[in-house]
């Protein structure tokens, strides 16, 4: 029985990864960050390249920037990315019948959702490794900032599992992604409003770029860290009631 | 009462309701190991919604339904690979091609690739095994629909409106499809308002209207049943004359045949169309 499962999902997984390139609209969502990181580095260049600037300055604005360059690229690597896979992914199988053939075939829900939430995370993981590149991350802090990408990505993706099963059809799945979507980007925006950031610390994203910034400096093991730790935590607990709350009844296809 | 053994599914007395409307009506009927057995009816008579039920769409009101030989709520997964469902709605994935299709379903069903060139073979469609399926007709994505659902040799296959949509060369290789499946020993349970496609291709038929069984049995015998027991001959001074199949009538045809009138006879065989309109008062 587990077997089968795994069966199951292996050649769900291996297919939906297949299809990630196959598919334009995935192909473009994922692209699209590692694209924005691109022209904000440019844009970012000029800004901290600036010759007025004195030193002092330079090194007050440096880690500013830098949180919101890797920030940034988490946020949109995890929102577009695992928005799209996940809500889009499920919502085109319900429109196009696949994932009711699917079940006729005696695949289980639990099956079909294992494999879409493994294929956005992965996603979001590959493109958060290029968008940090084409951000000018330290290599040393990788891992780290992969780690926070998944952490920050799991609740995006439980509440993307949820609205995606929900879905009748790409139309609907459209229209529930913006929300998310808003939501997951609102950190970016922080640095631009006192009122964005204060709201910011408290979304699903928030947490992790709040402790992008803590890593920066170094304090990522101190007790500043613990909030925003809570945050990200509590947000992925929410996103898993959620999910097991509802995933049964959204499960049946119909 | 659901007899055991050969029986492979059955329902007894199985109603079911969508809000305020009775969509089946203490449905009762049995399927044999290896028959063909053809659930006919009209649109919205039910005939999808019983396959919803017995595939664990959909969960019975009342009445009692049986799978391999056990209540339907105590089958297992185990027992539902052993079953292929072509639901009038099956589709293939469209950015892979018809043979990436049929592996991922070979994956899925836990048996290897070695059947799949001869599935496709058999179904015409090698020469097209690498066309996406995006690119291919409908009557192409229905046979390839078709192969995905036959691809681990289900025991026992639903077929909801096979050959819908399909040209009339289409049409004969599914129904040769059915005819080998049968032979080898898969019991088919086939949905369709096909009259001719049942009779072609079926053991046994029910006919459906409006949630409740109306007629049951071989196709030739419901015919007989309801035959119209007419002879029609036509003459060359009387015109068409119109008569029965009886001794009384044999006296008549035995005068017109002496006495050189007859052109033409015709015995006037119903079909099923014509036994649903008896059975109902209805055209199909």
């Amino acid at each position: 029985m587990m077997n089968a499962a795994m069966r199951k999902t292996g050649a769900l997984l291996a297919k939906d990864l297949l299809d990630l390139f196959k598919n334009p609209t995935m192909l473009v969502v994922c692209l699209l960050p590692i694209a924005f990181m691109a022209l904000y580095s440019f844009m970012v260049g000029d800004v901290t390249g600036d010759a007025e600037m004195t030193a002092e300055q330079q090194e007050a604005v440096d880690p500013v920037i830098r949180q919101f360059m890797l920030g940034s690229a988490l946020c949109m690597a995890v929102g577009m990315v695992c928005t799209m896979t996940v809500l889009y992914g499920i919502a085109e199988e319900k429109e196009k019948h696949t994932l009711r053939t699917l079940m006729l075939a005696n695949v289980g829900a639990s099956q079909v959702v294992v494999s879409k939430a493994a294929v956005a995370l992965v996603a979001s993981t590959v493109v958060n490794a290029a968008c940090f590149f084409v951000a000018g991350g330290d290599p040393s802090m990788l891992g780290v900032y992969l780690a926070l990408g998944i952490a920050g990505a799991l609740p995006v993706v439980l509440f993307s599992l949820v609205l995606g099963l929900a879905s009748r059809d790409q139309m609907t799945a459209g229209v529930y992604s913006v929300p998310v979507l808003l939501v997951t980007l609102v950190p970016m925006f922080g640095m631009a409003n006192e009122g964005v950031a204060k709201v910011a610390h408290w979304l699903p994203t928030g947490g992790v770029y709040d402790l992008i910034g803590l890593a920066l400096r170094g304090d990522l093991m101190s007790q500043e860290a613990l909030a925003p730790l809570a945050v990200t935590a509590a947000w992925i607990v929410v996103g898993a009631v959620v999910f097991a709350l509802l995933f049964k009844r959204l499960a049946r296809d119909n | 009462m659901i007899k055991a053994g050969s029986v492979v599914l059955a329902m007894e007395g199985v109603c079911l309701s969508f809000g305020e409307k009775r969509v089946l009506d203490g449905l009762t009927f049995s399927v044999s190991r290896g028959e063909c057995f053809g659930f006919l009816g009209p649109s919205g008579a039910g005939k999808t919604t019983t396959i919803k039920l017995l595939t664990r769409q959909l969960v019975k009101d009342a009445g009692r339904v049986m799978l391999f030989g056990r209540p339907i709520e105590n089958a297992s997964d185990a027992d539902y690979e052993r079953i292929g469902v072509l639901s009038d709605t099956s589709a293939l994935y469209e950015r892979m091609s018809i043979e990436d299709n049929l592996r991922l379903y070979a994956k899925i069903r836990g048996k290897g690739e070695g059947d799949i060139g001869r599935l496709l073979e058999r179904m015409g469609l090698a020469d097209d095994r690498k066309t996406l399926v995006k690119n291919c007709s409908k009557g192409m994505r229905q046979r390839a629909a078709l192969l995905a659902t036959l691809i681990h040799s289900p025991e026992l296959l639903f077929l909801d409106e096979p050959t819908s949509g399909l040209d009339p060369a289409a049409r004969a290789e599914v129904h040769r499809m059915i005819a080998e499946l049968r032979s080898a020993g898969t019991t088919v349970f086939l949905t369709t308002h096909d009259m001719a496609e049942a009779d072609s291709v079926c053991d046994r038929i029910a006919i459906l209207d409006e949630g409740r069984i109306v007629a049951e049995g071989k196709p030739e015998l419901l015919k007989l049943r309801f035959a119209r027991n007419r002879v029609v001959v036509t003459t060359r001074t009387h015109g068409v004359v119109e008569t029965t199949k009886d001794a009384a009538a044999a006296d008549e045809l035995r005068e017109l045949f002496a006495a050189g009138e007859v052109l033409s006879i015709h015995s006037d065989e119903p079909n099923l169309e014509e036994v649903f309109l008896e059975l109902t008062g209805r055209e199909f």
